[in-house]
């Protein structure tokens, strides 16, 4: 060993994203198609959770609730770490999402076209808090009802908020949507950083 | 999955186990990693204690310690920071608000994610 006698083993950074969407809407697909760990559900460990009532009859093939949150972690360097959070999806966990959105690089909003409002509240507590967000179209079964103009127009979003349309269960596109919001989130650090030292911002691209 | 019906193991413990105390170590992240130090544990450590020493052999956040040992986020959060102030765990870097750090942090990230 040549490091120094008590030089302390390094903890990774760790970097977080948060998943917001409706109930069913691919939320915990999403975070487990890229996942390296299986998606983990804290359970009642992080709240106390009673009778469970979700609205589940629009989306037939949603069997288990997500109880509280659930999160997956993707390892991107010995001392770098990205973690996905799912929220969970009701507004009486509201209180959490303060919690996961402090120091968040930003969020996916997942969107069902067919249940667009869902995602208003998302929407709304992003566009609030100034986290940078994206929203993904997850095209269940490659079925898409509207074009992502239409829900730019639908939600009300400005242009800089990327609507991309992807498929939750395929991990490429998953990526796809992640590198899309980190690209933004930078782009928005680059401005913030320029504003501060007063010179204009570089583009993003690499 | 557990049954529906089922008494939670250690309800109340855990909160004695932090003497009733749920501030230190409050502000840590949920993503925070923390990793245990090649350091003794002192004597007579409460096994929840010894079950996160163990654990964070490898780094684990504070939301996988708490979902491992099922064990409450905020006691986690407690004990986390005790063992840290007394430099058995050492506890990573998560974001930082400083334009510059954060900047870089993102490069760091976008090239992470793109290679994924």
């Amino acid at each position: 060993m040549v490091s120094e006698p008590s030089e302390s083993r390094r903890a990774p950074l760790a970097l977080k994203i948060v998943v917001a969407g409706g109930f069913g809407v691919g939320k915990t697909t999403t975070v487990g198609a890229i996942s390296e760990i299986e998606p983990l559900s804290t359970d009642a460990a992080m709240t106390e959770i009673g009778a469970h009532v979700d609205c589940a009859d629009l989306t037939p093939n949603k069997i288990e609730t997500t109880a509280a949150l659930d999160f997956g972690r993707i390892t991107l360097a010995d001392d770098l770490v990205l973690y996905l959070f799912g929220t969970p999806g009701q507004e009486r966990f509201a209180f959490m999402w303060d919690e996961l959105a402090r120091g968040a690089v930003g969020a996916i909003v997942v969107v069902d076209t067919r249940r667009l409002a869902d995602s208003f509240p998302a929407i709304g507590y992003f566009e609030q808090r100034n986290l940078p967000f994206v929203i993904g179209i997850n095209c269940f079964d490659g079925v898409q009802i509207h074009t992502e103009a239409q829900v730019r127009e639908a939600v009300a979003v400005g242009d800089d908020v990327p609507i991309e349309r992807y498929d939750a269960r395929d991990r490429s596109t998953v990526k796809e949507l992640l590198t899309v919001l980190v690209e933004c989130s930078l782009g928005r650090a680059r401005a913030e950083l320029a504003a501060a030292s007063g010179v204009g911002a570089p583009p993003v691209s690499a | 999955m557990t049954d529906a019906i089922e008494f939670e193991p250690g309800l109340t413990r855990p909160y004695v186990l932090t003497g009733g105390r749920t501030l230190g170590g409050s502000n840590l992240p949920l993503e925070a990693v923390v990793v245990s130090e090649r350091v003794p544990l002192p004597p007579g450590a409460a096994p929840e204690v010894v079950s996160i020493v163990d654990l964070c052999r490898v780094p684990f956040s504070i939301i996988e310690i708490a979902t491992h040992l099922r064990l409450p986020v905020g006691v986690v959060r407690v004990l986390v920071g005790d063992l840290a102030a007394a430099r058995v765990l050492a506890i990573g870097v998560t974001a930082s608000s400083e334009p510059e750090d954060r900047v870089q942090l993102l490069e760091r990230l976008l090239d992470g994610v793109r290679a994924i």
